[in-house]
């Protein structure tokens, strides 16, 4: 995989979680009219745990500094 | 029926940029009240797919507006029936949105969250009087305390790292959401609201309490649109 280091693998999963994260969960609601939640506690819950996941992979592999992740 | 899907409120009127283009390929256009607007695309009336490709096309329209103007960043799926519903959701809106920009103009959201040790990895700490018997029983309960005197350390560890943080970060961020403690392994995930100049400073004071707890794995994103902070108050 010459265009997948596990580094940018890694940072591309953290990536979307965080994403998730903020997307599904947080910004400006449009209380009242069409908006519809997403079952936000579940999707954090599962997202924390990939996470964790994903954190511990980049340790086993001994990914360069976790700190910082760069954001595309 | 088509309606109107909601990525941001910026201030009006500055001009979008061309070709910015949100879910469904649809353009990417302002829908404008007095001194707010909207960035929005038309979109059928259904909620899109929660997948990487269409939550990666919200956040990149939210990303592109970013770059030239305070952005408050709009929760997937926003989704209003028409033109006129979103002018009338921003004039209803208007003083709390102004606020929300103003609160934001000029900073960025950075993301940290800090990761306890995983179990095994640190030297479990020694009982004070050893327990006798070698039963079935009493390996279980020695285990059992070994666990939770580990547990206890970890966490008065994790609540040092906290303050280490807060005292370096503080002074630096105009605002910050923090959640200590949200499962056993996850010591912090905390959203900081940094202005840009102060980012790079930000990082390193990051670095350095990393550097103090090298145990703890540490996982710093950002910048990001001001999702944390684009309402009244920090979102906890």
């Amino acid at each position: 995989m010459p265009e997948h280091t596990s580094e940018s693998f890694l940072e591309r999963q953290v990536t979307l979680l965080e994403t998730l994260d903020r997307v599904l969960n947080r910004g400006v609601v449009v209380a009242g009219d069409l908006t519809v939640s997403v079952a936000d506690v579940d999707l954090i819950h599962v997202g924390l745990r990939l996470l964790l996941c994903s954190v511990e992979t980049a340790r086993e592999w001994r990914v360069p500094g976790i700190l910082p992740l760069s954001h595309p | 029926m088509t309606a109107v899907y909601l990525y941001g409120v910026v201030g009006y009127p500055p001009p979008l940029a061309r070709g910015v283009l949100g879910l469904g390929d649809s353009p990417v256009f302002l829908v404008g009240g007095p001194d707010l607007a909207a960035v929005a695309s038309d979109s059928p009336l259904h909620l899109w797919p929660i997948d990487e490709a269409h939550v990666r096309r919200h956040e990149a329209v939210v990303e592109a507006i970013m770059r030239d103007r305070p952005v408050l960043p709009m929760r997937y799926n926003s989704l209003l029936p028409g033109k006129k519903a979103v002018t009338r959701l921003l004039r209803r809106r208007s003083r709390a949105l102004v606020a929300a920009l103003r609160r934001v103009g000029g900073s960025v959201e950075m993301g940290l969250r800090v990761l306890a040790p995983a179990p095994g990895t640190e030297a479990v700490p020694r009982l004070p009087r050893p327990l006798r018997g070698r039963g079935p029983g009493t390996s279980y309960l020695r285990r059992r305390m070994e666990e939770e005197r580990r547990g206890a350390r970890e966490r008065e560890r994790g609540q040092q790292l906290i303050e280490q943080l807060g005292a370096l970060l503080d002074p630096l961020v105009a605002e910050s959401s923090l959640r200590p403690f949200l499962t056993e392994r996850l010591t912090l995930s905390a959203s900081y609201l940094v202005a840009h100049d102060r980012v790079a400073t930000f990082r390193e004071r990051v670095g350095i309490v990393q550097r103090r707890f090298s145990a703890f794995g540490f996982v710093l994103t950002g910048p990001w649109p001001p999702y944390h902070f684009a309402n009244g108050s920090p979102d906890g």
